[in-house]
């Protein structure tokens, strides 16, 4: 039984080589699923809404708190219903009972036409209309390391050039983003 | 010698057993959840390419076969394939909108180092590949093989082997592999000639995990001269070998599980097979060297009788 044993233990030892040959503190990007805010314009020439993300809802189970940073690799903004005017806005964050800090205001000055934004406007395409918020991306990026994940404010406030303001005019604002979570 | 054998055979039992334990996924599995179809085949292709030439190593380790009579070995094979600089990196795809320099973008695969962050010029937005999981520089594989012959000149070679999932490894060790094959003499029909030659065909499945299926097959030529102890060898063979991926993408947090199910196609087509074993009797060693698309190396050990 002697013979038996080694060979075994041979075997299976061969059989896991490599195991211990894993990448120190290798990390798998994990794209999250994008957080889409709607929200709904209603009859006057100003809007706001606020939706909760919960960030645990994002990221596979495995990983919920194995992620050591995280990216926005793009924010979009797009509208929905005719509207002869223009519109102004921005986008916020709010984490927990943290501060409102912006992600994206549109456009960088003044207004911009309603009907620009029945394209989809992306800070990716590097859209004209659309200005980055570090400050607010930041906070958002911090969310995703903490643990547990917390719920996230998505905000939009804005205004309309004219009135009246027909019915059933959204704006809807979409953040993609991406995180490194840990293997080991 | 015979003690030997029955403690060899004890010992492939026992890797056989299987046992029912039941550990997490490995690393390498709930990491490849991660991607889409889209974006899977790349990070994962040199596995493909190495399991494959591995599957297909150490078939044969002479191309003498008797035209009867009964005879039986039991071989444990280690095949070891080379891990080069191209398995390390893979153009990747990036999302819509990023556009990279070059019009490819290269980072990691499971082989490879620190995944690569991507900074688009115009936005300035980043998006990273995930990082290898291990650095080798070489991937092994271990088989046991039983060899049963001779009727009219063929023998048929068996490989089976069951192992549980050990703990949470980077790689499956849950597994089951099955292969069968044949061989034929073709040196029984020349009348005096000088060397042995032979054909064979193997077809082999092995099941890594919960999510990876490989299925290799090849057909070879060998033709190999018994001296004294020594028996030199050389080969030439076709294979063809697939990696079988099965899996619900867990990316975006699930919330569209949606089937991936990609089949991977491993390099290997051709090899050339040059190497020798040693004839002790009831036991032999062995070692031979394999070129292809994937160059590795097989060898080992066997008893029989």
């Amino acid at each position: 039984m002697k013979w038996s044993s080694m060979v075994a233990a041979a075997l299976l030892s061969l059989s896991t080589l490599g195991s211990s040959c894993v990448n120190e503190g290798a990390t798998i990007s994990i794209n999250l699923k994008p957080i889409v805010g709607r929200y709904r314009v209603g009859t006057s020439t100003t809007f706001g809404g606020l939706i909760t993300v919960k960030l645990d809802s994002l990221v596979d189970a495995e990983y919920k708190t194995k992620i050591r940073q995280g990216r926005v690799y793009d924010l979009r903004v797009r509208v929905e219903g005719d509207y002869p005017g223009s519109v102004s806005g921005f986008a916020a964050v709010r984490i927990r009972d943290g501060q409102i800090k912006q992600i994206i205001r549109f456009p960088r000055d003044g207004t911009v036409a309603w009907s620009s934004f029945h394209t989809t406007q992306s800070l990716l395409a590097k859209s004209p209309y659309l200005v980055p918020e570090p400050e607010g991306i930041n906070e958002l990026l911090s969310a995703l390391t903490q643990t547990p994940l917390p719920d996230v404010s998505v905000l939009s406030f804005g205004t309309l050039s004219i009135a009246p303001v027909p019915a059933n005019l959204y704006v809807i604002v979409e953040v993609y983003l991406q995180a490194d979570a840990e293997l080991n | 010698m015979r003690r030997i054998a029955v403690a060899t055979g004890i010992s492939l039992l026992a890797m056989s057993a299987g046992s029912s334990a039941v550990f997490a996924q490995s690393q390498l599995e709930l990491a490849v959840q991660q991607f889409r179809s889209s974006e899977v085949v790349g990070y994962i292709q040199p596995l493909g390419d190495l399991f494959g030439a591995n599957m297909n190593a150490g078939l044969y380790h002479s191309a003498a076969i008797p035209r009867d009579g009964f005879h039986i070995r039991i071989d444990v094979v280690g095949a070891i394939s080379l891990i080069g600089e191209q398995h390390k990196v893979y153009d990747a795809t990036l999302p819509e909108g990023f556009v990279p320099q070059g019009g490819s973008y290269q980072t990691a695969t499971v082989f490879g180092g620190r995944g690569t962050t991507f900074k688009d010029a115009s936005s300035g937005l980043e998006y990273k590949g995930s990082d290898g999981i291990v650095r080798l520089s070489a991937f092994p594989l271990l088989v046991p093989q039983l060899t049963i012959g001779s009727l009219f000149g063929t023998e048929a070679t068996f490989r089976f082997m069951k192992t549980p999932q050990l703990s949470q490894q980077w790689f499956p060790t849950k597994s089951t592999l099955l292969g069968v094959g044949l061989r034929h003499s073709i040196s029984q029909y020349i009348r005096n000639a000088a060397v042995d030659v032979s054909i064979g065909a193997f077809y082999s499945t092995f099941t890594l995990g919960d999510i990876i299926d490989f299925t290799a097959r090849a057909v070879n030529v060998s033709i190999s001269k018994t001296v004294s102890l020594f028996t030199p060898y050389v080969g030439l063979g076709y294979e063809r070998s697939t990696m079988h991926l099965h899996y619900d993408f867990k990316g975006e947090a699930g919330q569209y599980p949606r089937l991936v199910d990609v089949v991977i196609e491993g390099a290997n087509r051709f090899r050339v097979t040059g190497g020798f074993m040693i004839d002790l009797q009831a036991v032999h060693l062995f070692a031979d060297a394999n070129f292809g698309n994937v160059h590795h190396y097989s060898g080992g050990f066997g008893f029989g009788f």
